[in-house]
């Protein structure tokens, strides 16, 4: 092996218009081996999908630009590759999953016809038409969609299936990782339990690398073996989900999450919100980016980056771990 | 008047056509609300419980049944005696982005009602008022010149709540106010929810789809399925208890934030949620519920009281409990 | 990404003073449409043809544009006559500028009352759903009949004359309207701020003209814009076959259609109100773009 599937480098990525610069990732770095499952939590503007569009090097041209870092893709930075390579890496080695079922599908070819098409744009093993059409089977059997539905159009599929036909095409060639953005923010309950069961499923079949970006603590518990928590383009935390989810020990915004909301088995009168709100993302805080918001912050939190520390799995981008027993720092 | 429910609907119905056929949106729903209680309702997208809401306000008109707000039948009132209980009733809607006019200012907004409803002689008044309220839910004076691109989603959903609050009502329809929120702004808007009941006495029909919230809120929940209300009761005994199928696969199917529950079995749902159009007598969810018999669509099912407060409408029960018509439902 | 979130997510607290103001985004738009190159061109030239066709006839007697002097016809630019003289020796600047205030009247009045009429027509059957099919198969008839058609079919009916021509384009040009405005009202009309309106007791006329025309101006703005070189054109359509404006006045359909006669003669006098009418199209069409695209939120930042 040698070297992890994905690498990603002190990414940051911004987005320029005519009247503004927006930071939307700052300094990113984390790794992933084959078949293993990240949770990227965060809430809205945290970066997630930004960081997702960046490995998958589908930012919008005009506006987003990768100011620093690096990507490694099986080694093979993804930053110098050329958009004919990308095109090739795209399907085959990796694949993204987008939140809506509705927009993401091509509503007057049908399923089973999509499908087809990203097996043919990656048909290296040189399969023949009847091999495709038997693959396009496979793949729907695959995600619990009967063969015999292949000629329908999308609006003929609820949501949820809509979201099956979307895995299918992501899985069709068998790609090392999937980037599934908020896969199920936009399915019913009983819907979204359907498809995680049928992502996890797969991964553990085909053995995929995952990146499960989401804003539900519940899903990553489910679901991830690790999990990284964004904060304003930046990781807090990060850790085995274990960890995560025992640990006595958190970054104030972790905490403030956790705290967040409501338990199904725990009856508390009052939430305990993280008061105020994400910080502009065209105009950042100085020192640590959580600071105006956090309960522990002390005056060297409003004037220096917090270093990262850490303690077994759990990497923490805090001033407060510094003097922590346990802790080691563990990079800037 | 005095002690009786303060929002009490009998048989509450609305069929809406499509095409040659109807649609059940709302079948047959009896509540009482008593005053300041919260009532959740709960359901997958699809099931009705917007619909209620809105009839129950009179925004949409009802097919039949009764609704009764503070003892007086409101069903028949016409256009004029409606805008007089308006100011009893309000509404706080879902989506933070669409119901605000990006064309007023937030102090407009707020103001709004009060200016068509001529609450107040002048419109410097009714503005003065309209500040009043913002420190009410805790939005800085400063923004009242803002309009609502400029706030964020927690910031616009606090307008919301300030404007249904401006005509001074008794009684709210929350439909899905925190579903389009980050969970810490979520935690944020329903500690106000809370309070402003408590400081005020108001009473709620809180419309979600997520239980962990509507357990946090609610005095007494009922779970909606296609129209109808498969379960009703208070919160503990329901989350402890669920006795009807689809309660008891919608609570397992939430992935809880607890690395412990990672392997609970999950009761899986078949198939999608249909819709109610032109239903063929019996329980609406034996198509997909484990264990329908025969009896389940050989007639409509009863709704009985399985335990004290805790009513079911399913076969199971039908002979178990202490049986009777849906009727009038019992009031603790 | 676009809101501003403020660092401080603390609310200040209560009572502090604030001084209600009305704030308008016109500036927004202004700066946005600055910002569009041929929007800016097409508003300037078109600010100066239209000064100078409506500011200028005030300091050129009409009698400039009536009197004849054959002996002096088809006369090369001179001193006197800056864009020489027409087959009866009449100035032809004077013609030109008195023509173009004609032609421009005529679209923006029709362009007015084709809003009015056809627009609220458009917003009546958006909003009420009962009205919407009577009004709908009404506008339909209109439109099945091609505009020029309908536009001669009135002027021959009811005569040739400035407001026949007026009430004749704009009627051909209400159902474009209605439909466009009619489905602006539509797309607004289901948003949740109009049921919150309703929510708390607010008629029907207050939702149009406070909740739904204001989301709607811009739609209407630039269809206005664009509609009106098109009823421009279509006034100079109907000058330049002879059932517009009548001679001797002056209007740019009318001078052309005159001037072909002596086509072989000189070129100039075509040329000249044919440049006019091409002008101001192009204008107001680069100035509709600009418009549309500096109300379009999508390209807003």
């Amino acid at each position: 092996m040698g070297h992890k599937l994905l690498e990603v480098k002190d990414l940051m990525v911004d987005y320029r218009t005519d009247l503004e610069t927006i930071h939307a990732v700052n300094g990113v770095g984390f790794g992933l081996d084959q078949g293993e499952t990240l949770g990227l939590v965060g809430e809205t503007g945290a970066g997630k999908t930004t960081t997702a569009l960046a490995i998958m090097r589908l930012l919008p041209e005009r506006t987003g630009r990768i100011v620093q870092g690096d990507i490694l893709l099986n080694g093979a930075s993804v930053i110098e590759g050329t958009e004919k390579a990308l095109q090739r890496l795209r399907g085959e080695t990796m694949a993204m999953i987008f939140q809506t079922p509705m927009t993401s599908l091509n509503p007057i070819v049908s399923i089973g016809n999509q499908i087809a098409e990203s097996i043919l744009l990656h048909n290296t093993q040189g399969r023949s038409e009847g091999e495709i059409q038997q693959r396009v089977d496979e793949v729907l059997n695959m995600v619990g969609i009967p063969p015999a539905r292949k000629k329908e159009f999308p609006h003929q599929f609820s949501g949820g299936m809509r979201q099956r036909v979307v895995i299918a095409i992501a899985l069709a060639c068998e790609p090392d990782l999937l980037i599934a953005d908020e896969p199920t923010t936009a399915l019913d309950v009983t819907i979204q339990a359907q498809v995680l069961l049928k992502i996890r499923d797969l991964r553990d079949r085909l053995g995929t690398a995952l990146i499960m970006i989401t804003h539900d603590l519940g899903i990553v518990a489910q679901t991830c073996d690790n999990v990284a928590v964004m904060y304003a383009g930046e990781l807090v935390e990060t850790g085995t989900a274990r960890d995560i989810f025992t640990s006595a020990t958190h970054h104030p915004y972790t905490r403030g999450l956790f705290d967040s909301i409501p338990r199904l088995n725990q009856k508390v009168r009052r939430l305990r919100p993280i008061p105020g709100l994400m910080p502009d993302p065209t105009d950042l805080p100085i020192g640590c980016f959580f600071s105006p918001r956090c309960p522990q912050a002390r005056p060297v939190c409003r004037e220096e980056r917090p270093p990262v520390f850490s303690s077994g799995s759990q990497r923490i981008k805090c001033h407060l771990f510094g003097d922590q027993e346990g802790f080691a720092q563990a990079g800037p | 008047m005095g002690d009786g429910p303060l929002v009490q609907t009998v048989g509450l119905k609305k069929y809406f056509k499509t095409g040659r056929e109807l649609l059940h949106a709302v079948d047959d729903i009896n509540l009482s609300i008593a005053p300041g209680k919260t009532l959740g309702v709960v359901g997958e997208s699809g099931c009705g419980k917007s619909t209620l809401g809105r009839t129950i306000l009179r925004l949409i008109e009802p097919t039949s049944g009764q609704i009764y707000f503070d003892g007086e039948d409101i069903t028949g009132f016409r256009k004029d005696r409606i805008k007089k209980i308006r100011s009893n009733m309000q509404i706080i809607f879902q989506d933070p982005y669409s119901s605000l006019n990006p064309r007023m200012s937030v102090v407009e907004i707020i103001a709004e009602y009060m200016i068509v409803n001529k609450t107040w002689p002048s419109k410097a008044q009714a503005w003065a008022q309209a500040a009043k309220l913002m420190d009410l839910v805790g939005l800085a004076r400063r923004c009242a010149n803002m309009y609502p691109h400029e706030l964020d989603g927690g910031r616009r959903q606090r307008i919301g709540v300030a404007r249904a609050l401006s005509l001074n009502p008794r009684f709210i329809v929350c439909d899905e106010p925190v579903s389009a929120l980050d969970v810490s702004i979520q935690a944020q808007i329903l500690n106000l929810l809370m309070d402003l009941q408590e400081e005020m006495g108001l009473t709620y029909l809180f419309i979600t789809h997520d239980l962990s919230v509507v357990r946090h809120i609610s005095d007494e929940i009922m779970v909606m399925y296609l129209g109808q209300c498969v379960e009703r009761s208070n919160p503990d005994a329901l989350f402890e208890r669920p006795l009807h199928p689809y309660t008891r696969a919608l609570l397992s199917a939430i992935p809880e934030p607890d690395i412990g529950m990672r392997d609970k079995a999950i009761e899986v749902l078949k198939g999608e949620v249909t819709s109610p159009i032109s239903p063929p007598p019996g329980c609406r969810f034996a198509p997909r519920c484990g264990q329908a018999r025969e009896r389940c669509v050989a007639s409509d099912i009863l709704t009985v009281e399985a335990d004290p407060g805790h009513h079911v409408a399913c076969a199971v029960f039908e002979g178990a409990g202490r049986a009777g018509r849906q009727g009038h439902p019992q009031r603790e | 990404m676009a809101t501003n979130l403020t660092a401080s997510g603390t609310e200040a607290g209560p009572g502090e003073p604030v001084a209600f103001k009305k704030q308008n985004n016109a500036k927004e738009i202004w700066r946005r449409f600055r910002k569009n190159r041929n929007a800016m061109v097409g508003l300037v030239l078109f600010a100066i043809v239209f000064l100078g066709c409506f500011v200028a006839p005030m300091f050129i007697p009409y009698s400039a544009v009536t009197k004849q002097n054959i002996r002096n016809k088809f006369a090369s630019p001179s001193l006197a006559h800056v864009a020489g003289t027409d087959h009866f020796g009449r100035d032809e600047l004077s013609r030109l500028l008195y023509g173009g205030r004609t032609t421009m009247a005529i679209g923006i009045v029709a362009a007015a009352m084709s809003l009015l009429v056809g627009g609220s027509l458009g917003m009546f059957a958006a909003y009420y759903d009962k009205l919407d099919n009577p009004i709908m198969r009404f506008i339909d008839i209109l439109a099945s009949i091609p505009p020029i058609l309908m536009a001669l079919a009135i002027v021959s009916a009811l005569g040739t004359n400035l407001q026949n021509v007026v009430l004749a384009i704009a009627t051909a040009r209400m159902p474009a309207f209605c439909r466009v405005i009619r489905a602006a009202v539509l797309s607004v009309a289901d948003q949740e701020y109009i049921e919150a309106a309703r929510a708390g007791g607010t008629g029907d006329l207050r939702i149009l003209a406070k909740h739904v025309l204001p989301n709607c101006l811009g739609t209407i703005i630039v269809q206005t814009t664009m509609n009106m070189s098109l009823l421009m054109l279509a006034a100079a359509s109907l000058s330049f076959i002879g059932m517009g404006v009548q001679p001797p006045a002056p209007e740019w359909g009318a001078m052309l259609s005159e001037a072909r006669e002596y086509m072989r003669q000189t070129t100039m006098l075509m040329i000249l109100p044919g440049i006019g009418i091409v002008m101001v199209t192009t204008q107001l069409n680069l100035i509709g773009d600009g418009l549309r695209d500096a109300f379009d939120p999508r390209l807003k930042n």
